[in-house]
């Protein structure tokens, strides 16, 4: 994936990898939204796929970034959640204390982007509960049936100013 | 994460259980009672992924693809050196395109894996943090530069072989995808707008004041006579001696040790050293001007002997592959990028040796094919040749440094694991194989 600089201002960034399982929700969410043709103007849809630090990247120069990930809250596979990435426990680790970069994620980019002083002011993550995250592409039932809704809520979402 | 227990009559003893910043579990243990080493080893605790067996019976185009899973940074150099292993053994030739565009691709990997582990994961030693999370809050400007630096690299890669990493693009005898002559003109755009911030790295390091510890030992390397060597070459030993690639065992000797899930390796000592200090050691006269000049301003002079150096080195091939990489778009550009079928195979039952200089150093892929299906595979991973020469590197320190706190002596020695930029998990592996 060759990422292009922001050209808008509110950033939608799909996370994970379609080749394993629900993983691949983020992108199906967002080929919801490429189809819907109801997104309004300024708005970058972005498959991050599986980057790690370099997510910081694609989150600069946006003033507002939804994030959509699998997350496992042990929630019913397919339910999901609305979390402000500023205060949500996503369970940073510390680099400095026996991980390595090979297992840097989300958690650990957006702490490196905070230390950086690059976020957008507004994050919030759209994490929906996978039932597997296997070694096959394709998503469970429970979770391509919650596609439309996430993608839906995120549309509603970005008719509304920021700050509501 | 270490343990030391209170010295007693020059006796000590450092437990360094998962070493941080390095790619995989390794442990680093010392003893030294009564001022005498009893104990010196780095352990390699990794599980070993058994990928060469998982190789056999399957279709040779399918080898790259599986290999380049060995590891998430090298995936380019695995699936290069799987490449041409496959491609020696079925008598494919080479386009001068493809050799093109795969020098180009691997400049980006190389670009990548380099300037992660100089910014990310040895300059916090140097600026007194423990992580890049806090050199963030500290020099943003300088993990902006490597993040950026960084994303030049991975898109480098994505344009030429798909994808950042684990090319889907390389295939056996040349490309399944073009670069346009627009995204070559961008990307060599980028490289050229990229110069300030490759000076601003040389000048970074030249900064940081590096341990000084001197232990000369046998600098192995691919080489050629006309360029800064990674893919194919001659392996070239700065002992003398040079060997085809084909003749990998004869250098490699590799062996088991109870205490490592790794292979150890010797060649003409007990222990030699692979990556980019030994290729600056073998091949520094063939490197751009630039890069002989930034080779300069960091004080290294052929041949270097302190470890400690290697991240130094790895700063002289950054401007380089930037300057190489610059070269090659220009003559990609002016040649013009035609689409091209594969070279397809002479033959379906062979044997080949394929050989790349990684970041990390000589990797070996070999393997045997009968009838289009991998018969046998052996991978041979530059940080196991280098673990030898780790600890006899350890071993000539400590005694050295016995007078310092225990916290300074762990420091010192995870710093010189740290600077062969190890990559444990891609060299646990303990299949014997074979060849039938």
């Amino acid at each position: 994936m060759v990422h292009q600089p922001p050209t808008g201002t509110t950033l939608v960034l799909a996370l994970g990898n379609p080749l394993r399982g629900d993983d691949g929700v983020g992108a199906a969410v967002l080929e919801h939204l490429r189809r819907s043709g109801a997104l309004p103007g300024q708005v970058d849809l972005v498959d991050g796929g599986t980057a790690g630090l370099e997510t910081v990247l694609l989150l600069q120069g946006y003033r507002r970034a939804m994030i959509i990930d699998a997350a496992d809250m042990r929630l019913a596979p397919g339910a999901w959640r609305r979390l402000p990435a500023a205060g949500s426990s996503l369970g940073s680790r510390d680099l400095s204390a026996g991980h390595t970069l090979h297992s840097a994620g989300l958690a650990e980019a957006l702490a490196l982007g905070e230390a950086l002083g690059v976020l957008p002011e507004t994050i919030e993550i759209f994490a929906i509960q996978p039932l597997e995250v296997g070694w096959a592409p394709g998503l469970s039932q429970q979770v391509q049936a919650c596609t439309a809704d996430v993608a839906d809520a995120i549309l509603d979402t970005l008719s509304r100013p920021a700050t509501e | 994460m270490a343990k030391q227990t209170p010295r007693t009559g020059g006796s000590l003893r450092v437990d360094v259980h998962h070493i941080t910043r390095v790619e995989g579990h390794g442990n680093i243990v010392i003893d030294v009672h009564n001022g005498e080493l009893k104990q010196c080893e780095l352990q390699i605790v990794e599980t070993p992924r058994f990928i060469e067996a998982m190789l056999r019976g399957r279709p040779y185009g399918e080898a790259s693809h599986l290999t380049s899973r060995i590891c998430g940074i090298c995936a380019v150099g695995h699936a290069t050196a799987s490449l041409r292993a496959t491609e020696k053994a079925l008598g494919v030739e080479l386009s001068e395109q493809t050799v093109l565009l795969r020098k180009l691709n691997f400049h980006g990997e190389m670009l990548d894996s380099h300037i992660l582990h100089a910014y990310m994961l040895v300059a916090p030693d140097f600026l007194g943090v423990g992580s890049v999370i806090p050199l963030a809050t500290r020099a943003p400007e300088v993990v902006l530069r490597a993040l950026g630096m960084k994303k030049l690299a991975g898109d480098l890669c994505a344009a030429i072989c798909g994808r950042h990493t684990h090319p889907i693009a390389m295939t056996v005898g040349g490309f399944t995808h073009f670069p346009s002559s627009d995204q070559l003109e961008t990307l060599r755009q980028r490289l050229e707008a990229a110069r300030p911030d490759v000076d601003a790295t040389v000048e970074l390091f030249q900064t940081l004041k590096f341990p000084a510890f001197e232990r000369e030992t046998e600098y192995i390397a691919l080489s050629k006579p006309d360029e800064y060597c990674f893919i194919d070459g001659l392996i070239t030993s700065t002992d003398g001696g040079t060997w085809p690639v084909e003749d990998y065992r004869k250098v490699t000797n590799e062996y088991l040790v109870r205490h490592s899930s790794a292979k150890r390796t010797h060649n003409q000592r007990q222990e030699y050293m692979v990556g980019a200090l030994a290729r600056f050691n073998v091949n520094h006269d063939r490197l751009h001007p630039r890069a002989r000049a930034a080779a300069t301003t960091l004080g290294l002079k052929p041949k270097v002997t302190n470890p400690y150096l290697i991240t130094a080195a790895q700063v002289v091939e950054i401007v380089h592959c930037v300057e190489d990489a610059i070269d090659l778009t220009d003559r990609l550009l002016q040649r013009g990028i035609e689409w091209e079928a594969p070279a397809p195979p002479q033959r379906l039952t062979g044997e080949g040796v394929g050989a790349c200089d990684v970041p990390r150093g000589t990797l070996f892929h070999n393997y045997v094919i009968r009838d289009g299906l991998i018969a046998g595979a052996n991978c041979i991973i530059p940080t196991g040749q280098n673990l030898n020469n780790i600890e006899a590197d350890m071993r000539a320190l400590v005694p050295t440094i016995l007078d310092r706190k225990p916290e300074d002596i762990t420091l010192s020695l995870e710093m010189l694991v740290r600077a062969y930029d190890p990559c444990i998990s891609c060299s646990a592996h303990m299949l014997d194989v074979h060849f039938v």
